[in-house]
């Protein structure tokens, strides 16, 4: 993945990568990071919006519902067989059936969507890999950022900066 | 039920169908899935033609109306033109066509060899041997035991002898089971060795004593049609019936009272009743003038010391008698010995039964049961008739049989006679009333008639005096003449006397004087010392206990134990508890082990056996020992003794209160089993019925009429494909019955009331089945029809579970129908596979057929048309079935009798099927 | 080198050593659950080759232990959805360190639990005909049985809880990746699919994760409702009763609480994860156990007292039937093990010993199977018509498939267990980044 350059600073603790990214949004740079965990620390230092991600699961789960009710009031009409004396269309027969199709379609799409959106945030807010970012240090990446990134993540006790290419 | 409309359509058919020349060659079943290249007259595939015979399952001859099916036989059903059948057919009359189709029938000639082995011969060898068995013998030493064959085949069996020179008394007739008893009362009575007919729709109360006349006596079909055309009615037009006897039989269970005798105490409760018609104290009116000498001969007649010995309380005489006399005319049956058979002949004189329920000069004494002559046999020759102790020794034993059976168990030769559903004859069943039988398809097996075998040896004997031609042209000949002799010769001929299969031109009943001076001799014949044998066969209509009956009267069970695939012995509760043995458990009973029965309906100190158990002979004239030896697992169909306290089988006085209750009191749905408004009323559940546009077909059945003796069960079995799973499967409750005979036995005491309520799909208007299924497979049809789609059905069983009347049957395994019992399958209805769900289909395909019957003929349905095979073959006439969008229909009028109520109406299900309550007291 | 990173390191390599443990003792349980599932196998295979008749079911009793398996199955399955969903949304921070077992356990009952709809069928070469598919015919499913609603809500609950286990898996998958090599990468690479721990992804992640629950929750209790449908709305006394849906989700919780008991107790041990999994998560989970098993009691009792109140009498028939006819040592067993036996746990001292909640799991699963059993059979059993009562024993086949459908259970649980990681390494991860909070993974780093 083409990924821009920048300087790219690896943390050992929570609080210390929350100081640094603070310092570095105070001077307007743009911060980016790789943490094994969602520390809320960290995350409350990003400010980073709230995921959008609900606005396709809720699409989602109205479709399946929907859909739900399509099926099951179209089938009983595509076959219109009477049954224990009940009309056909016996809404309070379908509600289960529109239900479970709107949990259904609404997780897969929550899924899809998250999937989706991952792959596409990747290229546009990248961090270079590093299999520690999966364990235990947390990285803090500034795309673009010159010596005084490097500075202020050092300075907010970084264990070491790369300059990435 | 219009006897018109089955009439017509029947008459159309066989219009079409037969012919004299039909009739004589009927065409072979097909073995193969082939177009026939010239095919045989008259058979259009997929059409079912009817031919008219005569059934030869036991001595009554019914007329049986035989349905085949590309060349074989389907379906038997009683011949509505003929009087004894009235169109029905009992159970074991329908099952003779599992004995035609019997796995284990034999294919040809037999002959014992060395090894002791029946072993397959030609028919020259066979004929050979027996020809020169009888050129060897003395003309003294042939004997002939045969049934009772008052036709055609009697004839040839009399001319062969005669010709050989052997005296009449050498051919031994069996009679008919009750036959003997009540001709040894005639003639004790009025001088005449003459069978009675009975006339039930007559009486307005009966008595049988031990006579099941719903089951085996006599003529169950005729009797039981005539006693149930009485029932139903308004109490004070209903017939009564008063059962005597130590145990509550099928036609026991419809008793309205019961005396519950010693076994052999029915002589003495015939005593005490006679003693109490005449007794001057019971002022009883109109009674024969031969009263007198009977009230004289009585006269030092001790009525405790009889009441004692037969073990009941003397006011029970009294009841039974004022029922018999205040009820007039009255019918009081019964023949287990000759004495007890003249003292009820007296008794129904006295009451002036005779000529009325009981006349004479109707038999048609065509056969004469001598006394067997003494003496050694060199030949003898079983014609459907069983061997005897004193055949011991005879050096060949030629038996008929077509199935073993005790005959061919012991004889050296077996020359297979055709069955009767194969073979021509004439049975003229009483006096004017000739009952034509012919084949109604080709043999399937290389069998005989054995009137030809008789004749064939006559001829390569060179014996003089042979009537000339073979069987059949000897028997049309003869029906023709005797048709014609009885003026019942109509202008189409011999072909319509077969159409129709009876010409009738009944005698009418004639008087008979008492013979006077038999009084005093029968009345002093009494034994007088107590008898009390502990053992009790009782008959039974199906054959649970039979290892060589049909599989359908084994696999349908008993009506009234339950009990199928097995033989039993039954104690009542007080006796078993004495051994300390419960219900299921078995027993050794003297050196036979059967499984107990614990029934309410027996009285304590008999040891019940099914007549047809073959441990039966063993225990005959022994001291019984009972033991308990283990618990055993009893065939038995599962379910409750009787409805829990649930109320499922009212009488009418409990219906009628109940409806009181209702118009009195409006109340919700949640009182439980308490049962709801009629939905004409007062609609129930939350959304209408369903709309039939065209028909909504329904059922009524008559509980007071129905009598338990399932033949409907049976029919249903012959007409639906239903297989025959066994005994384990039926103790398991996989019994697959559409139909079955629910029967409840409620005791208190000594008052033991049995009720059946005959169960099947109710084809309810919002059935429970039918919203769970997931699939579809089973829905409400435009004609009100519950449907079932057997290849939409996946097998989930919850329509099953849902069924509130547990009427769905599952195919636990494949059904195995094992060859040739697969020729009988209806090819109208689909054999269903394993994993399956079925149940009845009020038989859909006659719906269906008759429908389109009546659009190919651009009319509507005619009521009584449409008439599913249950309510065909019941001769209580106890089911009406019919359209309830044809306002005309007879359903309509039958539904709003005041004693119908439905099952579990609380539940809103709307089900088509109305019960009639019982009538009697509460 | 901070304290934090040390932490972190610690519960990876805690989890990441869990994998390898076992040993012998696991192959031979492997080998056990495998073995159980081919002996399932043959008995299912018996009844499609002969037909429902090797089954012990008859005319009255339509269904019987295979219906009580399914039963018992999705309930077993209740709790980890309970567990990682609902008491996710409640921020129950204990959940942490259970979950995944949980969930794991879920996916592989409902999977278990989803056999036996077709297994019990009379042809299930046909089950396919229970869903919805375009035909040449026409034809359709009548959306109005249970049955199909069931169809749905297993379906869309194998679904769900495949996909929720599978996203709370990614982070761990990402981890397990980065610190393994050979096929295990390989593996982890496709089930982490793709993941970086970028702050985007979690921001996303974290909020997906969040809607999952949502849908979960209300999930979780309608599958149980709908299977308590396909009871409570047939006709039959002793299944039609309107109690039946909060009761059976209150049971199937009772019942999979108590199975993640019985599972997390030896595996703590076995796996070495004690830290990780703590006494004082198994005595928050045994104090759900006793809440659920009160609500159990009170339903059992309302029972009684609806059909005593107002209710036909042949629902208290059934009932009475239940507790005192054929059935009734089933039935006293199912009310000791699942009413009076959890009243242990009102004592501290019972719930702080692990070795008494494995046992106690056990007995309140024994109980909650007999409770599936006494529903569906002694209702049929003593139907509405009495000539057709009748008794139901189950056959060898069935309760060979009842075997098989453990072996099918633990084989997909141990192949899980070696696989991937049974505790939530990220959050546990995330704990550390809450010293105030975070009491559970501050005594882990305590105890390290």
């Amino acid at each position: 993945m083409p990924l821009e350059g920048g300087r790219l600073g690896v943390f050992g603790d929570v609080s210390q990568a929350a100081e640094a990214v603070r310092a570095l949004r105070s001077e307007g740079m743009e911060v980016r990071a790789a943490t094994p965990a969602p520390f809320p620390e960290l995350v409350a230092a990003l400010e980073r919006p709230i995921s959008l991600i609900g606005l396709s699961t809720l699409t989602g789960a109205v479709a399946g519902g929907a859909l739900g009710l399509l099926l099951a009031a179209g089938g009983s009409w595509a076959w219109p067989i009477v049954v224990g004396g009940m009309p056909i269309v016996s809404f309070p027969a379908f509600l289960v059936i529109v239900f479970e199709m709107a949990v259904l379609v609404g997780a897969l799409t929550n899924f899809v969507g998250l999937l989706a959106i991952c792959i596409l945030g990747r290229k546009r807010r990248g961090v270079p890999f590093d299999p520690r970012f999966t364990r235990d240090r947390i990285g803090i990446f500034v795309p673009g950022g010159g010596i005084r990134a490097e500075q202020l993540l050092l300075q907010r006790g970084a264990e070491e900066v790369r300059d990435v290419a | 039920m219009s006897g018109a409309g089955i009439g017509r359509r029947f008459f159309l058919k066989v219009l079409g169908a037969t012919g004299v020349a039909a009739g004589c060659s009927p065409t072979h079943a097909p073995e193969k899935l082939i177009p026939l290249l010239v095919p045989p007259q008259d058979m259009v595939p997929g059409k079912p033609l009817f031919y008219r015979t005569v059934c030869r399952e036991c001595s009554a001859g019914c007329g049986v109306t035989a349905r085949s099916r590309e060349g074989r036989i389907v379906k038997l059903e009683g011949n509505p033109e003929e009087p004894t059948s009235g169109g029905a057919l009992c159970a074991r009359g329908q099952a003779a066509l599992q004995e035609l189709y019997a796995p284990d029938r034999f294919r040809g000639p037999l002959l014992r060899n060395a090894e002791g082995r029946l072993s397959p011969v030609s028919w020259e060898i066979a004929l050979g041997k027996l020809t020169e068995a009888v050129r060897g013998a003395s003309p003294d030493g042939v004997r002939l035991r045969t049934r009772s064959e008052p036709g055609t085949a009697g004839a040839i069996q009399r001319v062969f002898l005669a010709a050989l020179g052997v005296p009449p008394d050498h051919r031994e007739v069996v009679p008919g089971r009750d036959e003997k008893s009540l001709r040894a009362a005639s003639t004790l009575l009025y001088g005449r060795s003459e069978l009675p007919r009975y006339d039930l729709s007559l009486a307005r109360s009966v008595a049988a004593f031990g006579a099941d006349f719903a089951e085996t006596w006599l003529s169950p079909v005729e009797l039981g049609r005539g006693f149930a055309s009485g029932r139903g009615l308004p109490e004070s037009q209903r017939t009564t019936l008063a059962w005597v006897g130590p145990r509550l039989g099928t036609t026991g269970a419809v008793a309205d009272r019961w005396i519950a005798c010693r076994p052999g105490g029915e002589e003495d409760v015939a005593l005490l009743l006679l003693r109490w018609i005449v007794d001057p104290a019971n002022h009883v009116e109109g009674l024969d003038p031969q009263a007198a000498p009977v009230r004289t001969a009585l006269a030092g007649f001790d009525p405790r010391a009889a009441a004692r010995r037969a073990g009941i309380p003397l006011e029970q005489v009294a009841q039974l008698g004022s029922d018999l006399t205040s009820r007039r005319p009255s019918a009081i049956l019964g023949s287990h010995t000759p004495e007890l058979a003249a003292l009820l002949l007296l008794a129904n004189h006295l009451l002036g039964n005779v000529g009325r329920t009981v006349s004479f000069g109707q038999d048609s004494l065509l056969e004469s049961y001598a006394q067997p002559a003494p003496g050694k046999a060199q030949v003898l020759l079983l014609h459907h008739a069983d061997p005897s102790e004193g055949d011991a020794g005879v050096p060949l034993v030629v038996s008929f049989s077509s199935r073993p059976d005790a005959a061919s168990d012991r004889s050296h030769l077996v020359l297979p006679d055709h069955h009767w559903l194969e073979s021509f004859g004439d049975l003229e069943v009483r006096k004017g009333v000739l009952a034509v039988a012919q084949p109604t398809m080709a043999p399937l097996y290389e069998t005989r008639s054995a009137s030809d075998v008789l004749l064939q040896i006559g001829k390569s004997l060179g014996l003089k005096g042979l009537p000339p031609g073979d069987a059949q042209s000897i028997s049309r000949k003869r029906v023709s003449a005797r048709a014609a002799e009885l003026g019942a010769m109509r202008p189409d001929g011999e072909h319509g006397l077969f159409m129709r299969g009876v010409a009738s031109a009944p005698a009418a009943p004639e008087a008979r004087p008492l013979v006077g001076s038999s009084v005093p001799a029968l009345l002093s014949a009494i034994p007088a010392a107590p008898r009390e044998p502990a053992l009790f066969a009782f008959p039974t209509a199906l054959a649970a206990a039979d290892p060589r009956a049909p599989s359908w009267l084994r696999e349908v069970p008993d009506a009234i134990s339950g009990i199928c695939w097995s033989s039993w012995v039954e104690l009542s509760p007080r006796d078993a508890a004495a051994i300390g043995a419960r219900d299921g458990d078995l027993l050794a009973v003297g050196n036979a082990q059967l499984p107990l029965s614990v029934y309410a309906g027996l009285r304590d100190g008999v040891v019940a056996v099914p007549a047809n158990a073959p441990e039966l002979p063993g225990l005959r004239g022994k001291a019984l020992s009972l033991r308990r030896i283990s618990p055993g697992r009893l065939p038995r169909i599962p379910g409750a003794q009787d409805d829990a306290g649930r109320d499922l089988l009212p009488t009418a006085a409990a219906v009628a209160a109940r409806e009181e209750h209702h118009h009195g009191h409006e109340h919700g749905l949640d009182k439980g089993i308490g049962h709801e408004h009629p939905p004409e009323e007062h609609p129930y559940g939350m959304r209408p019925p369903p709309s039939h546009p065209v028909h909504r077909w329904a059922m009524a059945i008559d509980l007071d009429r129905c009598t338990g003796c399932q033949a409907c069960v049976v029919a249903c079995y012959a007409e639906n494909n239903i297989p025959v799973n066994g005994a384990e499967a039926a103790a398991q409750g996989r019994n697959q019955a559409w139909l079955r005979i629910q029967r409840s036995i409620e005791a208190a005491g000594t008052d033991v009331k049995v009720a059946f309520l005959p169960s099947l799909c109710q084809q309810c208007d919002r059935a429970p089945c039918e919203p769970v299924c997931p699939v579809y497979a089973t829905y409400h049809t435009s004609e009100g029809l519950n449907a079932m789609v057997y290849n939409r059905c996946i097998g989930t069983r919850y329509c099953s579970n849902n069924c509130p009347y547990d009427a769905r049957v599952f195919n636990w395994q494949d059904p195995v129908f094992p060859s040739p019992l697969d020729l009988q399958l209806n090819p109208d209805v689909t054999v269903r596979s394993k994993g399956v769900m079925e149940k009845c289909t009020f038989c859909v395909q006659r719906i269906r057929g008759a429908e389109n019957e009546a659009k190919s003929e651009r009319r509507n349905l005619i009521d009584g048309e449409v008439v599913p095979a249950c309510a065909q073959t019941c001769a209580a006439r106890a089911i009406t079935f019919g359209d309830l969008e044809d306002s005309a229909a007879r359903i309509n009028r039958v539904r709003q009798d005041p004693r119908g109520y439905r099952l579990l109406e609380e539940l809103a299900t709307g089900p088509a099927v109305t019960y009639l309550a019982r009538g009697g007291k509460s | 080198m901070s304290t934090v990173s040390a932490q972190l390191a610690l519960i990876e390599e805690r989890v990441h050593a869990a994998q390898g443990k076992g040993g012998r003792l696991y192959w031979v349980l492997l080998a056990c659950a495998i073995g159980a599932t081919g002996i399932g196998a043959y008995s299912w295979s018996r009844i499609i080759r002969f037909g429902m008749g090797e089954t012990g079911l008859n005319r009255p009793v339509a269904w019987g232990v295979l219906i009580t398996d399914f039963v018992f199955w999705v309930g077993i399955a209740h709790s980890g959805t309970l567990i990682s969903a609902i008491l996710f949304l409640f921020r129950a921070r204990f959940r942490t360190a259970v979950y995944r077992v949980a969930e794991a356990m879920t996916v592989f009952a409902v999977a278990t639990a989803g056999l036996f709809p077709i297994i019990h069928l009379g042809r299930p070469w046909f089950g396919y005909w229970i869903l919805p598919y375009p035909n040449e015919r026409s034809l359709w499913i009548n959306f109005r049985s249970p049955l199909v609603w069931d169809a749905f809500a297993i379906s869309t609950y194998l679904v769900v809880s495949s996909l929720f286990l599978l996203s709370g898996l990614v982070p761990d998958a990402a981890a397990l990746r980065d610190a393994t090599s050979g096929w295990r990468r390989r593996l982890y690479a496709m089930v982490s699919l793709g993941w970086r721990g970028t702050d985007e992804e979690w921001r996303h992640h974290s909020r997906a994760y969040l809607f999952f629950a949502a849908f979960a929750t209300p999930l979780v209790i309608s599958v149980h409702s709908v299977v308590s449908w396909d009871f409570a709305v047939s006709v039959v006394p002793g299944w039609h009763s309107t109690l039946f849906p909060p009761y059976f989700v209150a049971g199937a919780i009772l019942s999979g609480v108590a199975m993640v008991l019985t599972l997390l107790v030896p595996l703590r041990r076995a796996l070495g994860i004690e830290e990780l999994v703590t006494r004082r998560h198994l005595d928050l989970l045994s104090r759900l156990v006793l809440l659920t098993s009160l609500i159990v009691t009170f339903s059992y009792g309302m029972e009684f007292v609806l059909a005593l109140w107002r209710g036909p009498r042949v629902e208290l028939e059934t009932l009475l039937f239940r507790a005192f006819g054929s059935y009734a040592p089933l039935f006293w067993t199912m009310v000791f093990c699942n009413c009076a036996a959890p009243l242990l746990l009102f004592f501290p001292r019972i719930r702080n010993t692990p070795i008494a909640l494995f046992f106690l799991g056990i007995v309140v699963n024994v109980g909650m199977w007999l409770e599936r059993f006494n529903i569906v059979v002694t209702s049929l059993s003593h139907n509405r018509i009495p000539f057709d009562w009748g008794t139901y024993r189950p056959s060898l086949v069935e309760l060979g498939i009842t075997l098989g459908s453990f072996g099918w259970f633990f084989t997909w649980f141990l192949v899980f267990l070696k696989l991937l990681p049974a505790v939530s390494i990220a959050e546990l991860k995330e704990e550390v980044g809450h010293p105030h909070e975070g009491v559970d993974a501050t005594e882990v780093a305590h105890a390290a």
